[in-house]
């Protein structure tokens, strides 16, 4: 098997802010079709390698690869530059991403947030937009909602338009960052069902979550972060069934207890 | 001893004066904003450090100084302007110091994460900053930018020290053939109603664009 066949493949990931080092090294792969949760308490790494898998953090060493192809860094002689714009936006085009803030653009309608970047990016005409649009939406439940600016949603409904934002572009692996972090417990429930679907239909799927009952029933694979490295990676299984490290044993044991 | 009706028509035409001379200043101050907020945001030291030079001798400089020195300095250098070109070329240079401030801060008062939204879409800068960042920062600084406008129709009360006879101008020759302050309380009462309206159309433009902020 060749790193193309991977989705994603990052190896010896490094990155520090000064003198802080927030990934020591941290290797993932991620095949089509894969699930995966990343967990871990905050400030282990998660969102920081989930976004250095996507370059929006430009990681210091190491090398990541989206379907073979390296993201962020051209290697130029002996020095590294940054990719330009145009290389970098080819690279990273296959990547959708749901941030835990929804990003949604607040001047624009759902369907405005939703079809912009098919019209900009894509060539598509406003009418293939809109219809496509209007396809996503639906599928996330938002039929009724297609008219309504962010701030007339609620947050599950905002997140629901982000993942429509995110899967009108036909991205082949979406990253999700605590998609569910920033939610009412009620509405948590309506983005979780969403993203079930998406699974079961067999979409690649990055996700940082501290939903351990999703993580335990959707993922593929588990990867548990502790102090910006990865300690266990394995089934969902063996990760909540057969905890192999103290830490991983410790974080499941506060996060059961918090549950109750 | 009351004004004339042809003093108060003087007063008028004061009136009048003040408010074209500021409002063409304020459009230019504000087109003179735009490339020096854009270099305060580049990142790039042989921008940024100009730009920044400017807003921070504009903020620390009076008007009158700048007036000054456009007006009687100007001729030393070879710069001859008449009296309204350098107030409007005086009020344009000075606005644009606080106007580049202004459009700075709305620019970077919009979320980075809608940036990087647009980014993971494969927008380009350019497309992002367009649709993303401009629509959202004309908003936030809508506000400001009318205050700021307020601010340069009292302060073009100095462009009377050049000779103009704008409001001010008008009041004070009244006052010195009358011998009365009642030219300086209607100035202020046509300072005050003139100040009025840019508020009231500052708040309709407010109204206008306020779909889809919080």
């Amino acid at each position: 098997m060749t790193t193309a066949d991977h989705a994603i493949h990052a190896e010896g990931v490094v990155k520090s802010y000064g003198s802080k080092t927030v990934l020591h090294g941290v290797d993932l792969r991620v095949d089509e079709g894969d699930v995966i949760c990343i967990i871990g308490s905050s400030g282990s790494g998660k969102s920081t390698l989930l976004r250095t898998l996507a370059f929006l953090t430009p990681h210091d060493r190491g090398d990541i690869r989206i379907f073979g192809r390296e993201i962020g860094w051209r290697t130029d002689g002996i020095t590294r530059v940054q990719q330009s714009e145009a290389e970098l936006a080819t690279v990273r085009a296959p990547l959708g991403m749901v941030f835990q803030h929804f990003h949604l653009w607040p001047h624009m309608k759902a369907i405005e947030n939703v079809s912009l970047a098919l019209k900009l990016v894509h060539g598509k005409s406003a009418a293939e937009a809109e219809a496509i649009a209007h396809e996503v939406l639906h599928k996330v439940g938002l039929d009724q909602h297609v008219h309504h600016h962010p701030h007339q949603l609620s947050g599950g409904q905002k997140q629901r338009v982000a993942i429509a934002r995110a899967l009108a572009v036909s991205p082949r692996v979406i990253l999700f960052d605590e998609p569910t972090s920033a939610l009412d417990p009620e509405l948590v429930g309506e983005v979780l069902n969403v993203m079930r679907t998406l699974a079961e239909e067999g979409m690649t799927m990055v996700i940082v979550t501290h939903e351990m009952g999703f993580a335990a029933h959707v993922a593929k694979r588990v990867v548990f972060m502790d102090h910006g490295a990865i300690l266990e990676d394995g089934p969902p299984e063996s990760i909540f069934g057969n905890p192999q490290s103290p830490r991983l044993r410790q974080f499941l044991q506060t996060s059961k207890d918090r549950a109750i | 001893m009351a004004l004339s009706s042809s003093d108060l028509l003087m007063m008028l035409q004061g009136l009048g004066l003040t408010a074209l001379l500021t409002f063409i200043g304020t459009l230019l101050a504000l087109a003179l904003a735009v490339p020096l907020a854009l270099s305060l945001r580049s990142g790039r030291v042989w921008l940024v450090a100009p730009a920044r030079l400017y807003v921070e001798v504009m903020r620390g400089a009076p008007l009158v100084l700048l007036l000054f020195l456009l007006y009687y300095g100007g001729p030393q250098f070879g710069l001859r302007l008449s009296a309204p070109v350098a107030g409007i070329v005086g009020l344009g240079l000075f606005g644009a110091g606080a106007f580049a401030e202004i459009l700075r801060a709305g620019l970077d008062a919009v979320h980075k994460g809608d940036v990087e939204a647009a980014r993971m879409l494969g927008m380009s800068q350019m497309q992002s900053f367009q649709y993303i960042e401009i629509p959202q920062a004309a908003r936030t600084v809508i506000p400001p930018i009318f205050g700021q406008s307020i601010i340069l129709v009292k302060e073009s009360a100095v462009l009377s020290v050049i000779t103009i006879a704008e409001l001010t101008k008008g009041a004070s020759e009244l006052a010195t053939i009358t011998f009365s302050v009642q030219p300086f309380i209607v100035a202020a009462l046509l300072y005050w109603a003139l100040v009025e309206l840019v508020a009231q159309i500052g708040f309709a433009v407010e109204r206008r664009y306020h779909i889809g902020c919080h």
